[in-house]
């Protein structure tokens, strides 16, 4: 993962991940396919919600994490590749915990993503395979807008 | 057309029929392109070599397919005002083009907000299945409804 292999990931190791624009269209394009409700997709019902215009979905602010986290792996992957040094794929992740929408997000936001490591393990039963826990955030300007906890298989 | 519900028109233990939903390639192939660009994700022989043995689509996917079918079971029907979290996203086994995806959600707590008296939330559980009755994924959290106007 990030280039690095499981005896090179400390837990407490921060890894920024870039941004993720939102924009009217891309939040309308979510929302109209995975929460066509008034508050994400109805243009009078934003003004008259709680948030007053458009909040982007908070399955959307989670997947525009992934996004971050999948390009800034690959990049560091094919940086390893070039090298001549092959490194696995990330394997199959267990789910998600604690999501936590703290902040509406709206068109025009660059929300900045960054993952910590909590928490790894070789599997006993698996010993080719180890486990690794993130806390993984979405920050605007600095401040945290979106949280989750997230753990998954790498290939050792 | 029906009234809106508001939040004091749901009762712990209530249970909503979620689905079917069916999960084409194309989809798969979309989300991922935007969200989630691996391999697995992206294409019937990666996916198929792959620990999922077919072409699977994105946990954030599978989490996103299930929140559209939770609005077209009621909350698209519903005063919904948001959602402060989700306390666990599962994914038991991979969700595979061709799958019909199936379910319920069940009401397990409705509080009033003890600070914003226009807002009631509820607790749920919903988990979703295939066409062969295997579990595929379970979500637990809340919703955000308004309070029926006095």
């Amino acid at each position: 993962m990030m280039g690095l292999r499981h005896d090179e990931i400390d837990v407490g190791r921060v890894f920024e991940l870039g941004s993720y624009d939102f924009t009217e269209a891309n939040m309308a394009s979510f929302a109209n396919r995975f929460a066509p409700v008034p508050m994400h997709a109805d243009e009078g019902a934003m003004a008259a919600g709680l948030f007053g215009k458009r909040i982007a979905v908070g399955f959307h602010v989670c997947s525009a994490w992934m996004a971050c986290f999948v390009r800034t792996n690959m990049d560091a992957r094919t940086a390893m590749q070039a090298k001549g040094i092959d490194m696995p794929e990330p394997g199959a992740g267990f789910g998600l915990g604690n999501i936590r929408w703290l902040k509406p997000v709206h068109a025009g936001d660059r929300i900045g993503y960054r993952c910590t490591i909590t928490f790894k393990r070789v599997l006993n039963s698996k010993p080719q395979w180890s486990m690794i826990s993130m806390l993984n955030e979405g920050l605007r300007d600095g401040q945290l807008v979106m949280r989750f906890d997230s753990s998954m298989l790498v290939a050792r | 057309m029906t009234p809106l519900r508001y939040f004091e028109d749901f009762a712990v233990g209530q249970e909503f029929a979620l689905g079917p939903f069916a999960v084409t390639a194309d989809a798969i192939k979309e989300f991922a392109t935007e969200f989630d660009p691996q391999p697995f994700h992206l294409d019937e022989a990666a996916g198929a070599a792959s620990l999922f043995g077919g072409l699977a689509a994105s946990g954030f996917h599978t989490g996103a397919m299930l929140l559209r079918m939770i609005c077209d079971a009621f909350l698209s029907h519903s005063h919904i005002l948001g959602s402060p979290g989700m306390d666990e996203l599962k994914w038991l086994n991979p969700v595979l083009a061709g799958d019909v995806l199936s379910g319920q959600l069940k009401v397990r707590g409705l509080t009033p907000s003890p600070t914003r008296p226009v807002i009631g939330v509820m607790d749920f559980v919903a988990e979703l299945s295939d066409q062969h009755a295997q579990a595929k994924t379970t979500l637990r959290g809340q919703f955000m409804f308004r309070r029926r106007p006095a």
